[in-house]
């Protein structure tokens, strides 16, 4: 009885990892079509916008400036609006790009109500922009909650440096 | 009884069997005895536990050895075992089996339970028996026998025979076998979807997204079958559903913002997502595209989590400012608020719908509280340094897995819904968050 249950077993591992290979090849996100796997596509994304960073030199740079948050707040400052302002006029400059926008939050909080949160911060942003004239179609929001911290520490400055918004030329 | 638990013994595992890690197919020792623990109880109950030195006569004692601390790691899992050593009794052992031993020593000293090893030669490193017996009536309540084992398959033997202890003396044991998903830095800013089980056996890697994406939040289908999580990208979340073997699928929903998916027990996934600009609780279709809303106040709603029935749900939402902890039907209905001020967030609902663990921020560090939705008393489960977060129950209700920087890196901690003192979970270099526990294997 216990030889017969093993061969079933084995014979449902085997059918498993079958039906694993099975998958691999058409890994990719159904709802874009493409049939191409999630990394070929994230890869293509991220070359295509280091070539048009390469292309904008110096504007790449300046459009990337962040822009910070006060604790638990998703309000602009006075500053913030200022660099913001200045992202719109880049962005009029060169119509042919778009900007994402990512939102991120301090260490405090916990993962999946901060990643909810981020989204908050990286709206804002966007709201000003959209403000200014920007097209909502150019500018896009990800959020990277507390995941992506530039200062790991647990420092009242470490936790400030957390709170902002990044910015990346997109195509 | 003790006919049966001959048997047992008799009964040789195939070294196939082991090799697979297969659990599947032990008798279950669930014989009537008078010594029994009620997990779902207060947890005041301790049992005192002998484990007697091992029995090596052909000269293995280093396996032997091993085998008695791989099954004394395993034990410490177990809050209502107290292990005493052998050298506190004055008992005699002559040997493995009821009829060599003088219970009486280990009766006075009020040992409920004794752990005997016996060794003989055979092929690899020989053959072993094991057998834990009630003092009082000095009966067996688990006898195993393993011939010809191998170095590797200790950690399984030790594992199977606690899973028949526990399951002895509680009716339950499931946890030495169940799985937890967690998430585990990658190269770069990545991170992955990892599982293991609570004892760091079976430390298995998903996902292998590397610096590509951060995989985050998995959660397990209620057959086990599937995982499912938020893969964040360079300018999107996506929902990932792993689906036993082979790449994940991953899906791109109408919303760069894909917060906490989550299993029910029909096989439906609910998640946050911000399609009206905020966050809101959505069941996907069989497509795995959004449907009905089920949670959709004026604020963030994020982090569901069910009972097994699949009616009652606890979730996060910021409606009155700060994030509290908030329960209501997923046909529909008002939703009750459960914590009454502060910061509270990711709850993790007991099976049977009774208890809600989450945690509250405390001075700049999180911990694990548990809520009676019976008597709504809360109670902190988790105390000392650092910051506890995520915590999941096991499926029979008992256990609450979480990450916790106590020792400093994020790394896995088991306690009880009573707060025993938290066990680390080996999981390799690195550290380690974001746990779900897995169902019991079929």
């Amino acid at each position: 009885m216990m030889r017969s249950r093993i061969v079933i077993l084995a014979m449902l591992v085997l059918m498993l990892s079958l039906a694993g290979f099975g998958c691999a090849k058409k890994a990719g996100g159904p709802g874009d079509g493409s049939g191409t796997s999630w990394e070929d596509q994230e890869r293509a994304r991220l070359e295509q916008e280091r070539a048009l960073r390469e292309k904008m030199g110096q504007a790449a740079n300046e459009l990337a400036q962040m822009v910070h948050f006060a604790f638990d707040s998703s309000n602009l400052t006075a500053e913030s609006r200022q660099i913001l302002t200045r992202k719109a006029e880049i962005m009029r400059q060169y119509p042919q790009i778009k900007l994402i926008i990512e939102g991120n939050c301090d260490q405090r909080g916990t993962a999946e109500y901060n990643l909810a949160l981020g989204e908050r911060r990286a709206q804002a942003s966007a709201q000003y922009l959209s403000n200014l004239g920007i097209a909502a179609d150019r500018l896009s929001t990800v959020s990277y909650g507390k995941e992506r911290p530039l200062d790991p520490g647990h420092s009242e400055a470490a936790y400030a440096k957390n709170r902002r918004d990044e910015f990346r030329a997109t195509y | 009884m003790t006919m049966r638990a001959k048997k047992r013994i008799i009964g040789v595992f195939g070294a196939i069997a082991l090799l697979l890690g297969i659990f599947a197919g032990t008798a279950r020792a669930q014989q009537q005895t008078s010594l029994a623990v009620d997990i779902q109880g207060p947890g005041q109950a301790k049992m005192n536990l002998v484990m007697a030195r091992p029995f090596a006569g052909g000269g293995q004692l280093s396996p032997a050895d091993k085998l008695q601390d791989l099954i004394n790691k395993d034990l410490q899992f177990l809050p209502f075992l107290q292990l005493v050593p052998p050298s506190n009794i004055p008992g005699q052992i002559g040997g493995p089996t009821a009829d060599q031993i003088d219970f009486k020593p280990f009766s006075m000293g009020k040992i409920d339970v004794l752990v005997t090893a016996q060794w003989t030669p055979g092929g690899n490193l020989g053959n072993v028996e094991l057998r834990a017996f009630e003092v009082y009536t000095q009966k067996v309540l688990v006898g195993k026998g393993y011939d010809s084992v191998t170095d590797a398959q200790l950690p399984d033997i030790a594992d199977r025979f606690c899973m028949e202890l526990m399951m002895a003396l509680t009716g339950q044991g499931g946890f030495f076998n169940s799985q937890i998903a967690f998430v585990k830095p990658s190269s770069g800013k990545g991170s992955d979807i990892w599982t293991v089980r609570p004892t760091g056996r079976g430390l298995t890697r998903v996902t292998s997204y590397n610096d590509l994406g951060m995989a985050v939040s998995p959660g397990w289908s209620y057959d086990g079958r599937r995982i499912c999580f938020t893969l964040i990208g360079s300018r999107s979340h996506y929902l990932g559903v792993w689906s036993g073997g082979g790449k994940p699928q991953v899906y791109t929903l109408p919303t760069t913002n894909v917060v906490s998916p989550r299993f029910l027990p029909d096989g439906q996934v609910a998640v946050s997502l911000a399609l009206h600009g905020k966050a809101d609780i959505y069941l996907l279709n069989s497509a795995y595209q959004p449907g009905r809303a089920i949670a959709s106040g004026p604020g963030i709603d994020v982090s569901p989590t069910f009972d097994a029935s699949g009616r009652l749900m606890a979730y996060v939402s910021d409606e009155t400012g700060s994030p509290n902890i908030y329960l209501k039907d997923v046909a529909g209905g008002s939703s009750r608020r459960l914590t009454s001020s502060g910061y509270n967030t990711n709850p993790s609902m007991s099976p049977d719908g009774k208890l809600v663990a989450f945690t509250k921020q405390l001075g700049g560090a999180q911990k694990v509280f548990v809520h009676d939705l019976t008597t709504g008393q809360e109670t902190q489960v988790t105390s000392g340094g650092g910051s506890d977060e995520n915590p999941s129950f096991s499926p029979d209700g008992y256990f609450i897995v979480f990450s916790s920087t106590r020792s400093g890196q994020k790394k896995l901690y088991v306690t009880t819904r009573q707060g025993t003192t938290p066990v680390m979970i080996p999981t390799g270099d690195g550290a380690a968050q974001m746990p779900f526990w897995g169902p019991l294997p079929k």
